[in-house]
């Protein structure tokens, strides 16, 4: 298993050169001058030059590619050209607000999903079961940012009982910094109402950024727990008289959880795809935020950086994932 | 177990019905706004973001009232010019404290500047291009000598809150580090406006607080705290206005404003700017080389009904110089739509069978792309194809930047530096103003718009300026180098029970918060 993961980690270092690679060359391609941009469409012609040349954007290509590679290895992840500081020090203020969003509406996904998936497979075409399929293609179909604005409608403006945007009421200072997540600080802080505020901020744009994984996971549950239903060793434990409870929970479930365990591991790259709507949608000051702040700059730094930091959650949680395979399926080995 | 789980979501309910919604506190001003800045110091922003923050925190020398269109004093009370408008001496007003307590004087005024013109990036070149050296003549008086002169706009230039916020000359020594202060101004605000900023959660929120020490004093309606919030989506600032969670919505754009026009407790309110949007026409190359051409295109727009692209908020621009800004004549000749003119032009100039042009607009400004879908249907009826194409705010940099690949017309807008005709005219029409050196997307070149224009900078005498300028305003539309559309109006919607906010077109993101409060 420790080898396994070392050849992984391994593999992923390779991963993460090619994301680099292309994004680097990717977004050099796209038209717009960095300098200019950064020094103002009115500077003069030479402080334009002046910050190209601080920013060594004067350099040939294959250069600054060497340069940002080279830093990259150092952990210096280059200095953002909209807002002037280590690329690092925005990623740090920016990136624990999407691991909280996501985090919540990951646990979102496994709490309504697994339980609905496994009712709809038992109660197989009763009304719930209707209702949770009608349900989940609704949440599929629905784009992302929309259903964040119908939500904030509809709790928010009608019923008047969820806030709308950011992460706190203006009337609330950030609870003392520790982790960043501002659930996880307040806790530890003793902010009780810091708590509450940051919890009830977190509901909408989570259950938005949620709905249609939740539609899938719950889909993939159902499927695949109805297909192991169907399997002889499943009959047998039915007929040595095996309360129907524990033929599910213990017998079935187990087995038919693998599939949706790789579904999972996909719906975090969903996830963090979502997050940057539905952190335009809810004012969420997240990297989704800053990375579409900084690609109407061409900030090259920033895109490079908010790249990077997706794809190491995004490789590590599916390594996560084939571990945890071998955890739950005592016949795969590594 | 249904009834416990029923029981569980109710109380869950109520728990955060309690928690959610809380209208705002009497004494606070919330604001929302969309755009955020990337550093605070007054010596590098050079961005609309800036607005609403740098008036409640910096002041400057002087200030533009609009309603007058005079210069008026702030930090200094009065100012002599010599009469070859070489020294302009600066008579200060004593008793000024800055928000960490060091004393206002005219060795902070220098300080202030030398700094910005030291670090020499973004709106430093309205000192450096100007300003040759400043001298303090004792503690209350301070002199600019100029390096051109006369220059008469140059008061207006110094009532510009880019560049000319004056930050405490403790703040700046203290924390010059080895690059001039540039961390430390970046998240820090030290000056002598009347708010002082207590914090800022960047991607979140600003929150200022008065600042007791304040010369103007407190007495009369003021509010004790604003907070500007970022908010990002204007749907929800709309939501937000309308449920009282904010007192001022700024930026909510005009087509979505249907869904508070109407509301009660909300005051939809639409100004127009001092920023216009226009169409430069590429005069180097291709058919509209041709002033012909050009005229043709002029006679071809619909004025009229492209005022529907801005929801019927404003009014087509006689001349280039937006209403409310000296130099502005309505009675100014201009074009009106007429497509059998136009026609005629286009056989005159050779192209009656017709011709194919591009247009492009910046994606940051949305109102391009409707502007240009209305003119290709209008074209079309006197055999021009017009191809729409999309650009971002960097590749239209790109592209208008080399007249290689300048389209044969490009929408864009132009906002001013400083409340002064000169801030339109010599950027965008005057011929040194070419790309990258200027705005002059046309590269219209008039020795006769030159010479108008460089009188007019030092003509002191208010009646001849405005004649010079209304002359140049005639000899560019003769040349038909642009086709100029409206001012473009921006939206600060409020909650009926906010007063004393006077919209000003110069600084359109800015409040007057000091004299902003709550009923």
């Amino acid at each position: 298993m420790a080898r396994y993961i070392v050849k992984r980690l391994a593999l992923l270092t390779i991963t993460l050169l090619g994301v680099l690679t292309l994004t680097f060359f990717v977004s050099h391609v796209v038209p717009g001058d960095p300098a200019r941009l950064a020094a103002g469409v009115r500077a003069r012609p030479e402080q334009v030059e002046a910050l190209r040349t601080r920013l060594g954007l004067d350099r040939p290509l294959w250069q600054q590619y060497g340069r940002y590679i080279a830093g990259v290895v150092r952990g210096d992840l280059g200095e953002s050209i909209r807002t002037r500081r280590p690329v690092s020090a925005d990623l740090a203020e920016y990136f624990p607000a999407t691991v909280e969003l996501t985090v919540f509406a990951m646990v979102l996904c496994l709490l309504i999903g697994i339980p609905f998936g496994i009712i709809s497979a038992v109660k197989r075409e009763s009304v719930i079961d209707h209702v949770s399929r009608v349900a989940a293609t609704a949440a599929v179909s629905m784009p992302t940012f929309w259903l964040g604005l119908l939500l904030q409608l509809l709790f928010f403006r009608w019923l008047q009982i969820l806030p709308a945007t950011g992460r706190l009421g203006f009337y609330l200072s950030p609870p003392a910094h520790a982790t960043g997540l501002y659930v996880v600080d307040s806790l530890l802080s003793g902010n009780w109402t810091a708590l509450g505020d940051s919890f009830v901020h977190l509901i909408l744009p989570g259950a938005a950024l949620a709905a249609s994984s939740i539609a899938v996971i719950t889909r993939m549950t159902r499927s695949s727990l109805l297909e192991i239903l169907s399997l002889d060793y499943v009959r047998t434990a039915r007929s040595k008289g095996l309360a129907e409870k524990v033929v599910i929970l213990k017998h079935a479930l187990r087995n038919a959880l693998l599939p949706s365990l790789t579904v999972i591991g996909l719906q975090v790259g969903v996830l963090l795809a979502g997050a940057v709507l539905i952190e335009v949608v809810f004012s969420w000051p997240g990297i989704g935020l800053y990375a579409v702040q900084s690609i109407t700059f061409v900030d090259f730094q920033a895109i490079l950086g908010v790249t990077l930091i997706t794809a190491i959650v995004y490789s590590g949680v599916n390594l996560i994932v084939d571990v945890l395979y071998g955890v739950i399926d005592p016949r795969i080995h590594y | 177990m249904r009834i416990r789980f029923a029981c569980f979501l109710v109380a869950l309910l109520g728990v955060l019905a309690v928690a959610a919604i809380a209208s705002t506190p009497a004494d606070t001003l919330v604001v929302g706004v969309v755009e955020e800045v990337t550093t605070m110091d007054p010596a590098i922003d050079y961005t609309f973001g800036s607005g609403p923050f740098f008036r409640a925190a910096y002041e400057r020398l002087v200030t533009f009232n609009t309603t007058s269109g005079k210069i008026e004093p702030q930090l200094a009370l009065s100012w002599d010019v010599s009469d070859d408008g070489k020294f302009y001496t600066f008579h200060l007003r004593k008793g000024v404290t800055f928000h960490d307590g060091a004393a206002f004087d005219a060795a902070a005024v220098k300080t202030a500047y030398d700094r910005v013109m030291a670090i020499n990036e973004g709106p430093a070149w309205m000192l450096t291009s100007y300003v040759d050296s400043i001298d303090v003549l004792d503690d209350a008086t301070i002199r600019f000598t100029m390096k051109t002169y006369p220059f008469v706009p140059f008061l207006r230039v110094l009532s510009s809150y880019w560049g000319m916020c004056i930050a405490s000359p403790t703040a700046i020594t203290q924390n010059a580090g080895d690059d001039m202060g540039k961390a430390f101004f970046r998240n820090h605000i030290v000056g002598t406006g009347p708010y002082k900023l207590v914090e800022w959660v960047e991607g979140q929120q600003m929150v200022f607080e008065r600042f007791d020490g304040y010369w103007g004093g407190w007495a009369g309606d003021h509010v004790k705290r604003i907070v500007l919030r970022k908010i990002l989506d204007t749907t929800t600032m709309a939501l937000l206005l309308e449920s009282g969670d904010l007192d001022i919505a700024y930026g909510i754009p005009l087509d979505e404003l249907t869904s508070l026009n109407g509301k009660p407790g909300v005051v939809v309110g639409v100004h127009d700017t001092f920023t216009t949007n226009m169409i430069a026409m590429n005069t180097t190359k291709g058919p509209l080389a041709d002033v012909r051409v050009r005229r043709a295109l002029s006679y071809s727009f619909d004025y009229a009904s492209a005022m529907e692209v801005f929801a019927g908020y404003t009014t087509p621009l006689i001349g280039q110089i937006p209403t409310g800004m000296p130099g502005h004549d309505d009675s100014l000749p201009h074009y009106v739509f007429n497509l059998d003119v136009a026609k005629q032009l286009l056989i005159e100039a050779g192209y009656g069978n017709g011709l194919s042009l591009e247009y492009t607009w910046v994606t940051e400004e949305p109102e391009g792309r409707r502007v240009g879908v209305l003119w290709q249907d209008t074209l079309r009826k006197i055999g021009v194809d017009l191809k729409v194409t999309e650009v971002t705010v960097a590749g239209h940099w790109d592209r208008v930047s080399n007249i290689e690949t300048m389209p044969d017309l490009a929408n864009y807008r132009w906002g001013i530096d400083y409340p002064d005709p000169s801030s339109v005219l010599v950027p965008l029409y005057h011929g040194d103003s070419a790309p990258p050196a200027g705005y002059n997307l046309s590269r219209f070149a008039d020795p006769r718009v030159n010479a108008v224009l460089d009188a007019s900078g030092k003509e002191a005498d208010e009646t001849k300026r405005l004649q010079l300028l209304a002359e140049a305003q005639s000899l560019l539309l003769t040349g038909a180098s642009n086709i100029w559309i409206t001012a473009v109006p921006v939206t600060v919607c409020m909650r009926s029970n906010v007063q004393g906010y006077v919209f000003e077109p110069a600084a359109f993101s800015s409040f007057n918060f000091y004299d902003i409060y709550k009923k």
